[in-house]
């Protein structure tokens, strides 16, 4: 009967052991993604075209107005990491944020830019990434 | 007897492997306070020292076992907490950032046990002894009473908290009732009533069902926020060869992301847009950026998704993300999107 009983048990053993490792291994990659997020946010903070410099001007929908707008970069609004079947690309990981949008209007482009700006609208951004030779990629 | 003991094992094997398997999931809700503030509002009169007739056990007893039950289950979320006692009106705590240590270490300086006689109930003035709490506070708060309703001095509760309501619109009440006859009853669900967004729900029912306690917590204090539906999705690390427009198996794990989102929303009409870096002539990026995102619609109709649904176009250099001076700007320029329109 002992021996009927040892097959299992190292079954149950290496399984759990593999279990926890993998476990272990998903928990180290999210907190890489953790990392890599802020790095990112970072990234578009510091390269994207956000802020007044990169204001666009057009005309309002009938025409009457001379619409001044810009974009900021808005707060994460959620994280996850995926585990994938693929060996190449064994996780994703999917980071939400926002993009708010800025307005001003007037009768010229000059008034219009003169602001004030006021909160127009936001973007719910959801970038996905991907996991290969240990590190994250974009 | 022995082909059966194996077998156990194996499924115990199996059952293990699963259970584990399950915290591999992804996506959470998110809770968002629907609160700034709360105030924990028992009733310390000397009814709530008789003995509860269901429960066996002295009312203020039971009230406050659930009540640190309840503490257990408030989650930390920054608002601010106060516990008040009314009948006669005592602070016990000041309103501070809600810390589930804190709050229950105050939750104990509840007397468990005080005399009955000649401690009559003032519920009207205890509610109307709110207005030196609120005026303190900003935004939305939850006032949680905790009482038999026996109300037999003083004001008229129900009239005492709908003044409250009136100069504090943004307060609900929210009771816990541990009435005991249909007039305490009434008064305390009347209470909840005001302004209509309260709860009312009874103590022996919160007491005796774990699922009914976080559902009156949930409703209380905070709402689930599910994932945004989606207006922008980037995809990224889509390195495309020089000149090439084909999809590499390392690449689906993200296009398959992607195609799941589209599915969760069949709702949604969407255009898939590809766009380059400055790099190259502006007549190259436009041609290679209309491939790119060709490849990907084919692969999401492949995948499933409604062609129908999709539209691709390619935007070449002409809608930068980032600025093309630097190199981490061209590399932010790189992209997939996936537009909603609609």
């Amino acid at each position: 009967m002992k021996k009927f009983l040892i097959l299992p048990a190292v079954l149950i053993c290496l399984t759990a052991w593999e279990i926890h490792a993998w476990a272990l291994s998903e928990q180290k990659v999210a907190e890489a993604f953790g990392v890599f997020q802020k790095e990112w946010m970072d990234k578009l903070s510091r390269h994207g075209i956000y802020g007044p410099k990169h204001m666009t001007v057009r005309k309002s929908r009938d025409g009457s107005l001379v619409v001044a707008s810009y974009k900021e970069l808005g707060a994460v609004k959620g994280s996850r990491v995926k585990k994938t079947d693929s060996k190449a690309c064994p996780f994703v990981g999917v980071l939400h944020y926002e993009e708010i949008v800025f307005e001003s209007r007037g009768p010229t482009e000059q008034i219009a830019r003169k602001g004030p700006f006021r909160e127009a609208g936001r973007t719910n951004i959801t970038e996905i990434f991907r996991f290969a030779d240990g590190k994250w990629i974009y | 007897m022995r082909k059966a003991k194996f077998f156990l094992a194996v499924a115990a094997v199996m059952v293990t492997a699963g259970f584990l398997l399950a915290f591999g999931g992804s996506a959470q809700a998110k809770m968002v306070p629907k609160v700034d503030n709360f105030i924990l509002f028992p009733d310390q009169s000397g009814s709530m020292y008789m003995t509860h007739g269901k429960l066996g056990v002295v009312k203020m007893v039971a009230a406050k076992d659930l009540m640190m039950k309840m503490n257990e289950r408030i989650p930390e979320l920054g608002y601010q907490g106060a516990l008040d006692l009314f009948a006669p009106w005592q602070v016990v705590a000041e309103p501070a950032v809600y810390d589930r240590a804190s709050f229950g270490a105050a939750l104990e300086k509840i007397p468990s046990d005080q005399g009955i006689f000649n401690r009559l109930t003032p519920m009207g003035p205890g509610v109307s002894s709110l207005d030196s709490v609120l005026s303190g506070l900003r935004g939305k708060t939850a006032v949680i009473v905790v009482s038999d309703g026996g109300a037999n001095k003083g004001a008229d509760p129900v009239a005492a908290a709908q003044a409250i309501h009136r100069r504090y619109p943004d307060v609900c009440f929210h009771v816990i009732s541990f009435a005991e006859d249909a007039k305490a009853r009434s008064i305390l669900k009347k209470i909840s009533e005001i302004g209509g967004c309260g709860v009312y729900a009874e103590g022996t029912d919160l007491l005796a069902d774990d699922q009914a306690l976080n559902q009156f917590v949930k409703d209380v204090f905070y709402a689930e926020q599910m994932e945004p539906q989606p207006e922008v999705i980037v995809l990224r690390g889509i390195h495309f060869d020089f000149d090439k427009s084909d999809i590499k198996p390392e690449w689906q794990p993200v296009l398959d992301e992607g195609a799941e989102i589209l599915k969760k929303h069949p709702q949604i009409r969407i255009i898939i847009e590809g766009h380059t870096d400055s790099i190259g002539t502006e007549a190259y990026n436009q041609k290679l950026s209309e491939r790119r995102a060709k490849a990907v619609y084919d692969y999401f109709v492949a995948k499933g998704v409604e062609a129908t649904r999709m539209k691709a176009v390619g935007y070449g250099e002409l809608k930068p993300k980032a600025d093309n001076a630097t190199k981490e700007g061209r590399a932010i320029n790189r992209r997939v999107e996936i537009k909603v329109v609609q």
